[in-house]
């Protein structure tokens, strides 16, 4: 057994006491956002604020009395009269949006990936070391551009405008080359002789083989996704357009009270559900996705 | 796609050289086609736009005014970049020839300043031009300061855009030291694997997986100006302050609001790096130094920080490119219909400050030299992070 020092020892334990204080702090706003959504109006409005629930409800999400009696306001769902659907419809957007960016976005970096990695043809290094290049860009030079582009289509407020520009993800190409590479050319050979045409090889030996990196890909784009402010901002207008980061940006408003706090925390709770599930389901790959990507970046 | 009758075998070359080129793409159309749906949207909403950026930069392009883009060469840039250090001569009386004092709101000269010291109990202080005089033409002061007794101003065409630049600076500064010391200490305390330090691990990693934007909303709650946000509240409990602060609607603490968030956020996403490079080092090293009797600080200054230095660089250039481009927090807690950077812009960084300009005022041409200017500054920075790169490999 390896003995340790007594300095070691403070050392680790000082450490390890100031890990925790962060660890709670770490959790502070999750632990206010939960309180927040499930309070009361009445408790809200508390000064000293609670730090326990007293009466635990859900009339953040959804209140049958609505605006009129004193002490209570409208749920989050009650909120968007105008918009079929409310703040469901929000949702949806979101949830759609991502969810198609990642999937397509995912499908035509892997078929080029698998091009560049795979298969040999004049012009390959270069198309390579263009998308690698073109990782450098920020999006803020090419979001003006894209927006004059997107309203002369028409596409502003539709979901054209949310979905095609995003597609195209150069690291996701890059990362599932890199992936692509260790692949044993072997097994594409098989598949040749057995007379499979490419694509066909492309979809029953290579995409399975690429599992794992896919998922670390496909949640990397989610997230970001999922979390994108300014495109939207810049290409939606209309009230059932929005997404849910536009409906967010409403949720802090400086001139509205307590009352109001609830309703903010109820949302922000259901737009940051969604990735935290992914998270447990998948902490393995969110962890090595991160990990990879930037080792090998 | 049915070419299996041909003898395409795209990835099989033999040694092609003595076929023609175009025989060579014509046998590649398959590897071609199955890069094109890739390719189109890449050209079409990235290199295209990447173009059209740079010549929209060239121009005074509104969008909102009806008249024809016009084409003003560097003009955006020079408006931009323009910068003018003067000095500020000292004031005197025009007719006595007395050197000026400024007292309160007066400016009084030298021989009534005694008078007026010991009447108003306020002490005076050598007054100076105003800046506005000795600029030249279109600049405005940006900052005055003293070197021994000297007055100089700083000024530009557009302060706004170096306030933006200097608080941008100032962010990058302290969040990217913040999140690497404190991912580094919080990666070094977990290295073990345990249960307890899994579930640690897992609590850092939390804000790196959750929507950014519902958090800086629940940030923007905590932080509120009332006695019932969290923090007032805690203040107000402690007796730190006796009235609640307005931290959203005041100058002094939008930037600290900022940073705090920024390295709340970014310890989990550095600990994990930190904690990957951590594992690569032998452990050997450690049992051998452990004979040699050195100490726990000797150990990390000669082993874990020279081994952690390609981890760190990186952590370093790429959280600098990011914190350049810092957005969302500012938007969220601080935007309004007056501008993007809250009270008297001290919250406003260099993209807030772009998108102020390009979809508050419409000025694409405007934006997209400020655009280009910060894609220099993050091309550089990415030169760097490849340079680095390679260094690390030859490691």
């Amino acid at each position: 057994m390896k003995h340790t020092d007594p300095t070691t020892q403070i050392l680790q334990r000082v450490g390890m006491g100031i890990v925790l204080i962060m660890a709670l702090t770490t959790l502070i706003p999750y632990y206010w956002m939960v309180l927040g959504a499930f309070k009361t109006v009445r408790e809200l409005n508390a000064i000293p604020p609670t730090f326990v629930i007293h009466e635990p409800t859900l009339n953040s999400f959804y209140d049958p009395l609505g605006e009129l009696p004193p002490d209570h306001t409208k749920g989050l769902l009650q909120l968007y009269p105008n918009t079929q659907g409310g703040f469901m419809r929000y949702m949806f957007n979101s949830f759609f949006v991502s969810a198609a960016i990642t999937v397509s976005g995912l499908l035509i970096a892997a078929l080029g990936a698998f091009v560049l990695a795979k298969h040999r043809f004049p012009g390959r290094d270069f198309f390579f070391m263009i998308f690698v290049a073109s990782m450098m860009i920020p999006w803020q030079v090419t979001i003006i551009p894209n927006f004059l582009n997107v309203s002369r289509l028409g596409w502003i407020d539709t979901y054209w405008a949310l979905l095609i520009p995003a597609l195209a993800k150069a690291f996701a190409l890059f990362f599932l080359r890199q992936y692509m590479l260790s692949l044993p050319d072997e097994m594409l050979e098989a598949g040749r002789l057995d007379g499979a045409g490419e694509l066909r090889i492309f979809v029953t030996i290579v995409l399975p083989l690429i599992g794992p990196a896919l998922v670390s890909m496909g949640l990397f784009i989610w997230l970001n996704e999922w979390n994108n402010l300014v495109w939207p901002l810049v290409t939606i207008r209309s009230e059932e357009m929005r997404t849910l980061p536009l409906i967010m940006t409403t949720m802090i408003d400086p001139f509205s009270g307590a009352n109001k706090q609830g309703v903010a925390m109820a949302a922000a709770l259901l737009t940051s559900i969604p990735t935290l599930v992914l998270f447990v389901l998948f902490q393995k790959q969110f962890v090595q996705g991160i990990a990879v990507t930037s080792v090998k970046g | 796609m049915s070419d299996r009758s041909f003898s395409v075998s795209p990835p099989v070359t033999r040694n092609t050289s003595s076929v023609p080129i175009w025989v060579r793409i014509w046998r590649s159309r398959v590897s071609y086609m199955m890069l094109l749906p890739f390719l189109i949207p890449f050209t079409i909403f990235v290199v295209m736009p990447l173009v059209q950026s740079a010549v929209v930069s060239l121009y005074d392009y509104s969008a909102v005014a009806t008249d024809e883009p016009e084409f003003v060469g560097a003009e955006n840039y020079a408006a931009l970049l323009s910068l003018e250090l003067k000095e500020l001569p000292a004031l005197f009386d025009e007719e006595t020839n007395e050197r000026m004092f400024q007292c309160g709101r007066r400016k009084l000269p030298q021989s009534e300043v005694a008078a007026y010291e010991a009447e108003e109990g306020e002490l005076c202080t050598p007054a100076f031009a105003r800046a506005r005089d000795i600029l030249s033409e279109g600049y405005t002061d940006w900052t005055v300061f003293n070197i021994n007794a000297t007055q100089y101003v700083i000024g530009a065409r557009d302060t706004r855009f170096w306030t933006s630049i200097s608080n941008t600076l100032v962010f990058v500064f302290f969040t990217v030291i913040g999140k690497l010391v404190l991912g580094l200490m919080v990666a070094l305390v977990l290295r073990k694997q345990t249960i307890t330090t899994y579930i640690l691990r897992l609590i850092f990693f939390l804000p790196s997986v959750t929507a950014s934007i519902a958090i800086t909303v629940v940030w923007g709650w905590i932080f509120r100006g009332q006695p019932y946000g969290l923090i007032n509240h805690l203040a107000l409990q402690a007796g730190m302050v006796t009235e609640p602060i307005p931290f959203l609607n005041s100058a002094a603490w939008t930037m600290p609001i900022l940073m705090i968030m920024a390295i709340w956020g970014g310890i989990g996403y550095n600990m994990i790096l930190f904690l990957a490079g951590l594992q690569n080092i032998n452990p050997e090293l450690y049992e051998v130094a452990a004979i040699d009797g050195a100490g726990p600080w000797q150990t990390f200054s000669h082993i874990t920080l020279p081994l952690l230095r390609p981890t760190t660089l990186y952590i370093l250039i790429t959280s600098i490119i990011g914190g350049f481009q810092v957005f969302e927090a500012v938007y969220i807690l601080f935007a309004s219909s007056e501008g993007m950077g809250g009270v008297l812009d001290s919250g406003l960084t260099v993209v807030p400050y772009l998108y102020d300009r390009g979809f508050r005022l419409f000025q694409m041409g405007y934006a997209s030299a400020v655009a280009w200017i910060l894609f220099a500054i993050i091309f550089v920075l990415s030169l760097i992070n490849l340079r680095v790169g390679r260094a690390n490999e030859a490691y």
